[in-house]
């Protein structure tokens, strides 16, 4: 049961009656439709559709707790922040009152949904891995090397922030294409990757290579004999 | 997560811009329109506020509202009573609003010299 920790995981708590409508409105998956015991991933994005960052959001029933890459905080902060405007939303930081796990080759609850037990609050993603968000003082066994999730990570075809998302890239390119509905209504970015889409074809993409294959530059995660790295198609 | 934790989690700092003085005018059809939606009864107010969202980032939000619980700017113009939110007046100040008169993407329209760029549908701005 590999477990390592996720220490650059950021917890963000949105309360108020229009928490859904705002994400769902600058973000690419529809999250309307979430519900009490769901967990949903969706990225934010700029109108030129490249990736600010990838959020999981728990709907914990009276608010939603959003999980988010710590590094990117401050500007995932800055661009949605002055959107808030008169709508009923306000968010807190709870980070410092949690800590943050990745289980993976690990079974979990339905994806899509999560489970919280004493303290311990586990999502599974549909790329097959779990987070674990931790209560402060909750004791939790790690057994794994990030550098092995990493492995891991290249071996499942998995993005990463830092790593392929970034804010370089479009969700299409960094493999967030499962983040990226396919008929919801308008959102920032939504007209560059519903053309994308729709013409298929996306520049460049993240795919899993042979080290010997590519040019170095173009590698996001290094693994000893395969890499995952974003190359044109 | 420990949600009695999270209930004392502190707030974020949210970016609000300042408030100005909203100043806007209403093209002659826009106010024909108004005319023909509003009777004789001024006692209604034309709320033009923003919503986030849209593939710009920003969307038009138009109302017509007796009152509203949202802290705004009242500014009447030939009788027309017109409400800005204060929340959105550093992105309204110096808006036209007009109206558009055609079978598709008619309405009323707002020309806004604070957008960048607009959606192609003209309903959302950044």
């Amino acid at each position: 049961m590999p477990t390592t920790s996720y220490q650059q995981g950021h917890l963000s708590i949105w309360r108020g009656n229009d928490v859904l409508p705002f994400i769902d409105g600058l973000s690419t998956n529809h999250v309307l439709d979430l519900q009490h015991g769901e967990f949903r991933q969706t990225t934010f994005t700029t109108a030129q559709a490249k990736v600010i960052d990838r959020v999981g959001l728990f709907h914990m029933g009276g608010f939603i707790a959003v999980l988010s890459h710590g590094p990117f905080w401050e500007q995932l902060a800055r661009h949605i922040t002055p959107r808030i405007l008169n709508q009923d939303v306000s968010i807190s930081n709870a980070t410092e009152n949690n800590q943050f796990f990745i289980q993976y080759d690990e079974v979990g609850p339905e994806p899509g949904h999560f489970m919280s037990q004493e303290g311990i609050t586990t999502a599974r993603t549909p790329q097959g891995f779990n987070f674990l968000v931790v209560s402060k003082g909750t004791e939790i066994a790690t057994d794994s090397e990030v550098e092995e999730f990493h492995a891991w990570r290249i071996e499942n075809i998995v993005p990463w922030p830092e790593f392929e998302i970034t804010l370089k890239h479009h969700a299409f390119t960094c493999g967030l294409d499962e983040d990226v509905h396919s008929d919801k209504g308008c959102y920032i970015g939504q007209e560059v990757l519903t053309r994308m889409r729709t013409r298929g074809r996306k520049g460049r993409v993240m795919t899993k290579v042979s080290n010997t294959d590519v040019d170095e530059a173009s590698i996001t995660t290094a693994g000893e004999i395969h890499s995952l790295a974003i190359i044109r198609v | 997560m420990d949600c009695g934790t999270c209930e004392t989690a502190g707030p974020i700092q949210v970016m609000k811009p300042d408030v100005v003085d909203v100043a806007l005018t209403i093209s002659d059809k826009a106010q024909t329109m108004l005319t023909d939606a509003f009777g004789e009864d001024r006692s209604m107010a034309l709320l033009v506020g923003v919503l986030s969202g849209g593939c710009s980032g920003y969307m038009y939000d138009l109302q017509i509202v007796e009152e509203t619980d949202q802290s705004c700017q009242e500014i009447t113009i030939n009788g027309f009573r017109v409400l800005v939110p204060n929340a959105s007046s550093h992105l309204l100040d110096g808006i036209e609003i007009d109206y558009v008169d055609r079978l598709m993407g008619g309405g009323f329209k707002i020309n806004n010299p604070n957008a960048e760029s607009s959606c192609g549908c003209g309903e959302s701005f950044n």
